[in-house]
């Protein structure tokens, strides 16, 4: 098979000394007995093996969707040649793909560079020598020529998934976490779309009445987990399950009606998959964004320490596209795609929760074993409910190696209707106002720092309207509070937590020691508050300093000093600051924001597959799917928002 | 087989035990996120009001797995609540004194021995390096400066650096000696290492 690839993905050359691989390659085959022989790579191979064999060399395109199972079946080749792949990115999804090709009893001689065989960032080692390969595939020789090893393998044992009849039953997983009337609709419309012999397991509290149905199981922790246990409960899912096949969904999402044709089309020889998932935020669903889906962390050192710190930076994780494909890449917690064997070799970490990178590392414990994690793209998932980093994340894009917020994910169209048709909008939170303020008051009002004339009271937030605002008002009272201890900073900040994302301990700790370093004189800042006030200081005296108006908290220092204030903490500012944007973007905050027309309003149940497919599948649109530019990993891409390569 | 490494390279051990939102300082739900988590942890009965008891006796721990540091006034105390546990291998007893550093032993067929030192933030601010000590132990605690829980005024703890502290242990200490250092922030020194800043 010649393999091509686009030149985005800057495939590395593979330019050994001439004549080397087809020395290698004639030598070794000499001895084979089998004359089909199945080749791979990116050159088409010398004459001299064309003439000793039976191949075929079609042309095949090379991107995260390459599959061979639809021109070779499963374990149908006696003989593989494979050449230079490792100087793809795509080389783990290529060998997978291989491997699966090839027959028990079959050989497999594989040539490249020496170097490039010697593991990568993730692993020591060879993508073939690891655990999911390394027991089924025998090592019978190797000889090196210039910068180039050939090396004769011979599968020993079948491959630890089949797609085989007897392994075509399927088991859905569905983590809850209370009543929840998506979930009861999920199980509806895989009942009622699954082909043959399939079960559901619901694995968290009863989401509602659950169908009578034999095929229909309910199971849970042994005690309520309020961090979300979701590592557990899915574990306990892939124990459970009776089938090979094994989906996982958490019960937010729209079960696509093309679920299984698009297996169909993907083919049943998956390593871990998820599907492109998007959100609408509007009621007639034109405005198409990409949920987290499928994202890759980007860290140039310090990789492998992460399998024992399992704490990663959000600011390094990005979004590439779903046709891209790195070792670092993961299916996102939301939709997993697998089969129970794989899942039961992996096994999620059970020291970690919900928001705290469980896929993550999960994606990388899968990659270190040998198993890709990939996107089908044959169907789409849509979310119900917005992504709860919709409030929190900043989306960055790193052209020149600095770190911004970005709203790139934010079509053009949904910039303009935000503008200009408000009333199309969902609300992003899913609580009438009163309730959100209810709950913020009691949050503050529990902290132990507290006394009674802090109290703060739900009608304080009466001339509020907006989130930015509410969190103004807040971070007002939050700054009147004298912390005395690390403990109260914490329950401070913790109020961010509460509130509008749960937020891993690590970031709140991070953030309570800056806020530390803040109130205790560490690390004067040369800008922010305390530099514009020292400047003011050195520049007009007290007078001035006290004058200084600050516009993220709206006073003046004077009146800062007066009430006995410090500035608030900075993540409360910096949230302010995000929700002032995300407002921009997303008019409607709360459910009672709606009119009463609104609020009656349904959702279109109208296909929007129009902008979904040109999210999916044009260039141009990539642009609204948030990308990290100019690095290797990911393509690069223009401002008309056509690929490109520098 | 996961092929998951043990965390025995953190070499970080929780001040407080692994708290967070939902389990404060010093509680039981603390140390038991540490024993999942698998980092090291150090029992203060006196500052938390847990003893050893309470964490054995709930099933907290997973003996032999994670180290447990527990200061005691006194090794009796501790062999009192260890005479029934036989499985405690990394079980390990810092003896709180007057003067620092505190002396760590470690149990051994049910004895204690003593096998290193516990350095304080007192005794770091203090500038006390017991170099001839310090050159014999087989394990070195030194607290971190974010074991400074108060804010009143400027911390003194600004004055020192975990980095340099670190750098001046490991010049003294045996090379095969392991040097912990006690955080209270041990999920933001993961940050830290995790994010490939400064590991």
């Amino acid at each position: 098979m010649m393999l091509r690839e686009d030149s985005i993905f800057c495939r590395k050359p593979f330019l050994p000394e001439s004549g080397v691989v087809e020395s290698l390659a004639f030598q070794i085959l000499e001895t084979v007995s089998a004359r089909n022989l199945f080749y791979m790579g990116y050159h088409e191979p010398d004459e001299i093996v064309w003439r000793s064999f039976r191949i075929q060399v079609p042309s095949s395109h090379v991107d995260n969707f390459f599959t061979l199972w639809g021109d070779v079946g499963f374990e149908t080749q006696p003989l593989l040649l494979t050449v230079g792949l490792r100087s793809s990115r795509f080389a783990p999804v290529l060998l997978w793909e291989a491997f699966h090709a090839l027959s028990p009893g079959g050989l497999w001689l594989d040539i490249d560079f020496e170097d490039s065989c010697k593991g990568t960032n993730l692993c020591d080692s060879d993508f073939l020598d690891r655990i999911y390969y390394c027991s089924a595939l025998e090592e019978l020789s190797v000889r090196l020529h210039g910068k180039c090893r050939a090396r004769l393998m011979k599968k020993t044992a079948p491959s630890m998934i089949s797609p085989l009849e007897k392994c075509t039953g399927w088991t859905f997983g569905i983590l809850t976490s209370g009543p929840s009337s998506t979930a009861l609709q999920m199980i509806k419309d895989i009942v009622s779309s699954a082909p043959g012999n399939f079960e559901i397991i619901i694995c968290g509290p009863a989401p509602g009445e659950i169908p009578v149905d034999e095929r229909i199981r309910w199971i849970d922790l042994e005690t309520p987990e309020p961090r979300g246990w979701i590592t557990r409960k899915k574990n306990m899912i892939a124990d459970a399950a009776r089938y090979e096949n094994l989906c996982i969904l958490h019960d937010r999402f729209i079960f696509p009606g093309s679920f299984f044709e698009s297996i169909e089309r993907y083919g049943p020889v998956f390593s871990i998959l998820t599907f492109p998932q998007v959100y609408h935020p509007d009621y007639k669903r034109e405005c198409v964004q990409r949920y987290p889906d499928y994202q890759l962390l980007s860290l140039d050192t310090g990789i492998r320490d992460t399998f024992v710190t399992k704490v990663y930076d959000g600011n390094r994780i990005f979004h590439p596209r779903y046709d891209d494909f790195s070792e670092t890449a993961f299916c996102c917690g939301g939709v997993y795609l697998t089969k129970t064997a794989i899942w039961k070799l992996i096994r999620q970490d059970e020291s970690l929760f919900h928001c705290e990178w469980e896929d993550v590392l999960f994606g990388l414990e899968s990659q270190r074993m040998g198993i890709p994690h990939r996107v089908n793209p044959y169907a789409c998932f849509k979310s119900v409910a917005p992504h709860p980093l919709l409030l929190t994340s900043i989306h960055l894009i790193d052209p020149s190696g600095r770190l911004k917020r970005s709203f790139d994910h934010i079509s053009c169209l949904q910039k303009r209707k935000a503008i200009n048709d408000i009333s199309d909008f969902l609300p992003i939170l899913n609580v009438s106002k009163r309730t959100y303020c209810e709950k913020l008051t009691d949050c503050f009002n529990s902290m132990s720092m507290v006394n009674a004339n802090q109290r703060i009271r739900v009608s304080d937030f009466r001339n509020t309207e907006k989130l930015s605002e509410i969190w103004e008002l807040l971070s007002g009272h939050a700054s009147r509070l004298s912390a005395k201890n690390r403990d109260e900073i914490f329950q401070i900040i913790s109020l961010i937590s509460h509130m509008v994302y749960n937020y891993p301990a690590c970031v709140l700790q991070s953030w309570a020691w800056d806020e530390e370093c803040r109130l205790s004189g560490m690390n004067e800042p040369t800008q922010g508050v305390i530099a514009a006030i020292r400047r003011a200081y050195d520049e007009g005296g007290l007078k001035l300093v006290a004058s200084l108006t600050f516009k993220r908290i709206g006073r003046t220092l004077g009146s800062l000093i007066d009430g006995g204030e410090t500035a608030p903490p900075r993540p409360f500012l910096d949230i302010i600051d995000y929700f002032r944007e995300v407002e921009r973007y997303y008019p409607v905050i709360f459910k009672d924001d709606l009119s009463s027309d609104n609020r009656n309003k349904s959702i279109t149940t109208n296909s929007s597959t129009g902008n979904i497919h040109k999210l999916l599948a044009e260039d141009s649109h990539w642009k609204t799917i948030f990308l990290r530019r100019g690095e290797e990993v990911l393509p690069l891409i223009t401002d008309d928002g056509r690929n490109s390569i520098s | 087989m996961t092929g998951r490494f043990d965390n025995s390279s953190l070499t970080l051990v929780a001040f407080r035990g692994l708290w967070d939102k939902f389990a404060p300082p010093c509680s039981i739900g603390a140390y038991r996120r540490s024993y999942l988590k698998g980092i090291p942890l150090l029992l203060d009965p006196k500052l938390s009001g847990i003893t050893l008891g309470d964490i054995v006796d709930n099933g907290t721990t997973r003996p032999g797995t994670i180290p447990l540091f527990v200061i005691a006034d006194a090794l009796e105390t501790v062999e009192k609540t260890l005479a029934n546990q036989r499985d405690l291998d990394s079980l390990f007893v810092v003896i709180r004194t007057e003067t620092s550093p505190f002396s760590i032993y470690a149990m051994e067929s049910g004895k204690p021995v003593m096998c290193g030192l516990y350095l304080t933030l007192t005794a770091l601010l203090a500038g006390q390096y017991p170099v001839n000590e310090l050159g014999k132990a087989m394990i070195v605690l030194f607290e971190s400066i974010d074991t400074q829980l108060t804010l009143t005024g400027k911390r003194s703890c600004w004055s020192l650096d975990d980095t340099n502290i670190e750098k001046r242990l490991i010049s003294v200490i045996p090379p095969q000696a392991i040097l912990y250092k006690v955080s209270d922030l041990v999920e933001r020194e993961l940050l830290i290492r995790g994010s490939g800043r400064n590991f």
